[in-house]
C-alpha cells in the first residue's frame, strides 16, 4: 500500500501497535491488537480499535479525521511486522460491520498484485476459505506470510 | 469513490465502546469464531490441531 502512513510504536511482544491518526481538528489514539484464537496454535484475530478520551475503547467509532488511507496503509504495516515476528502465524480479520469488511475487501483488492508477493491471501466464503479474489463478498480474510518454495 | 461512499456508509454508524482491550478482543473474537464454526468438521480439525 504506497500510501503514507502513520509512525507505529509496537509492544515487546509485537502483539499490541499504537498509532496516532492525525487531522487539523483532532489526534485520535489507535490500537492494532493481534490475539491468539483459543484452541488454535497459530491462528491470530486482528482488532482495530480506537482509544477514547474516557480511556475506553472503540470499534465502531467514526473518526472523521479523513484520513482512511493512511490507516489502512498503517494496519497493513503492522501486520508486515508481526508476521515477520512470527512467520508461522495467520492473520484473521473481518470489519466491525458490513460496511468495514467490504472496504477491507476493496481495499486488498487494490492492492492485492503488490501483496500477493509476499503473502497468501484468502477470504472466507460459501463456508470455506479460497484464494482471495476482487469482487467476491467475503466474511472474513486471512492473511500469512508466502511458504518459500 | 466506492471508498469513499463505504467511508461515509461507516461514518454514519453507531459508536460501541468497551472498558477493557480483553473486552474489545472477546467480542472480535466471537465474531471470528461464529465464522470459522462454518467450517466443515474436516476443515476445522485441521484448523485447531496443532
Amino acid at each position: 500500500m504506497n500510501y503514507s502512513k502513520y509512525s507505529i510504536t509496537p509492544n515487546h511482544d509485537f502483539s499490541i501497535f499504537d498509532f496516532k491518526s492525525v487531522s487539523n481538528e483532532k489526534i485520535i489514539l489507535k490500537k492494532v491488537i493481534f490475539s491468539l484464537i483459543p484452541n488454535t496454535y497459530n491462528y491470530y484475530n486482528l482488532a482495530l480499535v480506537d482509544v477514547l478520551e474516557d480511556g475506553n475503547y472503540d470499534d465502531l467509532s467514526i473518526s472523521n479525521n479523513n484520513d482512511l488511507k493512511e490507516i489502512l496503509s498503517t494496519v497493513y504495516q503492522c501486520i508486515q511486522l508481526f508476521l515477520n515476528q512470527n512467520q508461522q502465524s495467520i492473520v484473521l480479520f473481518a470489519g466491525s460491520s458490513a460496511s468495514r469488511t467490504r472496504l477491507y475487501r476493496i481495499a486488498i483488492s487494490q492492492n492485492l498484485t503488490e501483496a500477493s508477493d509476499k503473502f497468501e491471501i484468502k477470504g472466507f466464503i460459501n463456508d470455506t476459505f479460497e484464494d482471495f479474489k476482487p469482487n467476491r463478498a467475503y466474511e472474513l480474510f486471512s492473511i500469512s506470510l508466502k511458504t518459500k518454495q | 469513490m466506492i471508498m469513499e461512499t463505504l467511508e461515509k456508509k461507516i461514518k454514519s454508524s453507531t459508536i460501541r465502546t468497551y472498558k477493557t482491550i480483553d473486552e474489545v478482543v472477546q467480542t472480535k473474537m466471537n465474531l471470528v469464531q461464529k465464522i470459522l464454526d462454518k467450517l466443515p468438521e474436516d476443515s476445522k480439525k485441521k484448523l485447531f490441531t496443532k
